[in-house]
């Protein structure tokens, strides 16, 4: 079984591409000012139905980690082992990701992060995240 | 509560758990059907409902129609929920929503599948990675074990939570398992041995991960007049509830808690008691964060202090909340989102005095809890043997 890769929607494109341009972006409500992640086409918090794209400043703290050291599927098998975490970025948006440049000890809850693309195959850029230089 | 106005459950019983039952889904659910159905006093011609928890293994499109196929049964109201391991809780509600408004009498309720023999627990590990987002999770390389661990690793960093007092979760259910004859892993431990075991993704170690079985349960529930004139002593619903936050951890609002803050808030309202009423306890211990969640959740304990409560007022038979006294899905096993069933048959038998060397004494209260996907979907349920 390969490694699942996202599935780039007309919902989500502008999410995707914005990452090969190295920008992670989250949306915000032209309405209530809410931003928002994952991408929808409306608002979660007012239903509205404008919503602009943000580009974050790419830094936050690690909310939570582990270190995963059985491969979900074969795909994964080289990978062994990583740092499967949640990083909240400073605009308040939780992002699932990896923790890399990092030895997995060296890990802790609230470490300063800072965004880190990773490439992987087939053109899709992933948000992964290193400690704060 | 007003007793006219609930249901009852009348009749339990279950497969053996094991690792290759070299059985069927189908032949697992028939099974434990045909023994509640007979523990109740009853016949199949009697049920005119029926629920059952979807299988993973199977793919059936429409689980409990196939149930009834199999069973040559003609209901008056069936359905599957799809809400993971939340699907035991849930089926009680519908059960009790079904016979309240008449739409039919008496509905059997059956969890649990042929996951072990069917598919195996790698094919079973990469369709549960489903439990994680496709796009903005899936991708990052996530396992069930290791969305948990997210919500552990926060939890001890937040309420010194410690390795420890995890552990003594796996061991507890290891203790009340050695006294299961229907359990799969019975060989006591300690916590040091769970300590011991291999890693999964820190700070789960593999003695803190449920295991993937075959084995099913199957419940009998009827409306309380009807079920004080059948054979066994009924045990009552008498509070029921729902609470859900998320799907995806990712969007969880705050992941070192849950659901079922509002499940168990519902459900002891509806009951009319409170937390510290209860004398056992069968909590959805997928992994043994879950159970210090939801002590904490629940209201047997404050937020943070459930590993301290472990540690210090005991969920072991015998000291202040014993816990999944059948040895939940840590050692009794785990056989599907369905296995929440399980515990049910356990609430039951504790309340009818049944549970044999693993007994709480003069139990009147119990509370069950379903928990389902990464702690996004929750039921709780308070059954009691008061009449």
């Amino acid at each position: 079984m390969a490694k699942p890769l996202p599935k780039v929607t007309d919902e989500n494109e502008t999410y995707w591409y914005g990452l090969r341009e190295g920008k992670l972006f989250v949306q915000r409500c032209v309405s209530c000012r809410s931003l928002q992640f994952y991408p929808r086409f409306f608002c979660t918090h007012c239903h509205g139905r404008e919503l602009e794209w943000h580009e974050t400043k790419g830094t936050g703290t690690v909310y939570t980690f582990t270190v995963i050291r059985r491969p979900p599927v074969e795909a994964f098998k080289d990978d062994v082992p990583y740092i499967l975490a949640l990083v909240e970025l400073d605009e308040g948006i939780r992002i699932m990701t990896r923790i890399v440049n990092l030895a997995p000890e060296e890990c802790a809850v609230g470490m300063p992060v800072q965004l880190a693309l990773r490439e992987l195959e087939k053109d899709v850029v992933l948000p992964m995240f290193a400690p704060m230089e | 509560m007003n007793l006219k106005q609930t249901v009852s459950v009348v009749g339990v019983g279950e497969t053996g758990m094991s690792k290759q039952s070299g059985k069927t889904t189908l032949q697992l659910w028939a099974e434990a059907a045909l023994a509640a159905v007979h523990d109740a006093g009853l016949t199949m011609n009697d049920i005119d409902g029926v629920i059952v928890a979807p299988s993973l293994a199977d793919g059936f499109i429409m689980p409990s129609v196939t149930f009834c196929d199999y069973m040559n049964l003609f209901p008056k109201f069936t359905t599957a929920p799809s809400l993971g391991g939340a699907v035991g809780g849930a089926m009680v509600n519908l059960a009790m929503m079904a016979i309240h408004s008449g739409a039919c009498n008496t509905v059997l309720i059956i969890g649990g599948e042929s996951r072990s023999s069917t598919i195996g627990r790698n094919n079973a590990v990469a369709l549960l990675s489903n439990v994680s987002h496709p796009d903005y999770e899936a991708p990052f390389g996530t396992l069930v074990p290791g969305l948990y661990s997210l919500i552990a690793q926060r939890h001890m960093a937040l309420y010194h939570t410690t390795p420890e007092q995890l552990a003594e979760v796996s061991a507890a259910m290891r203790y009340h398992a050695s006294m299961n004859p229907y359990a799969f892993m019975r060989t006591p431990i300690e916590a040091e041995d769970v300590l011991r075991s291999k890693m999964i993704a820190d700070p789960l170690h593999l003695l803190e991960c449920s295991s993937v079985c075959d084995g099913a349960g199957a419940i009998v529930v009827t409306g309380y007049e009807r079920a004080r004139s059948l054979r066994k002593k009924p045990v009552q619903v008498i509070g029921c509830g729902e609470g859900y936050t998320h799907e995806y951890l990712t969007t969880s609002p705050d992941i070192v808690r849950s659901g079922a803050e509002m499940s168990g808030m519902r459900a002891f309202s509806m009951a009319g008691i409170a937390p510290g009423d209860i004398d056992v306890a069968l909590l959805y211990d997928c992994f043994s964060i879950t159970v210090v969640v939801e002590l904490e959740d629940l209201g047997f304990c404050e937020k943070g202090a459930g590993g301290w409560f472990v540690e210090n007022k005991g969920i072991r038979l015998g000291q202040t909340l014993p816990v999944n006294t059948h040895g939940g899905l840590l050692s009794h096993g785990h056989s599907g989102g369905g296995a929440s069933i399980f515990h049910i048959i356990e609430a039951v038998r504790q309340l009818r005095n049944e549970a044999g060397e693993r007994q709480v004494e003069d139990a009147r209260y119990a509370c069950v809890h379903s928990n389902g996907g990464v702690m996004s979907a929750h039921v709780t349920l308070i059954l009691t043997n008061e009449s």
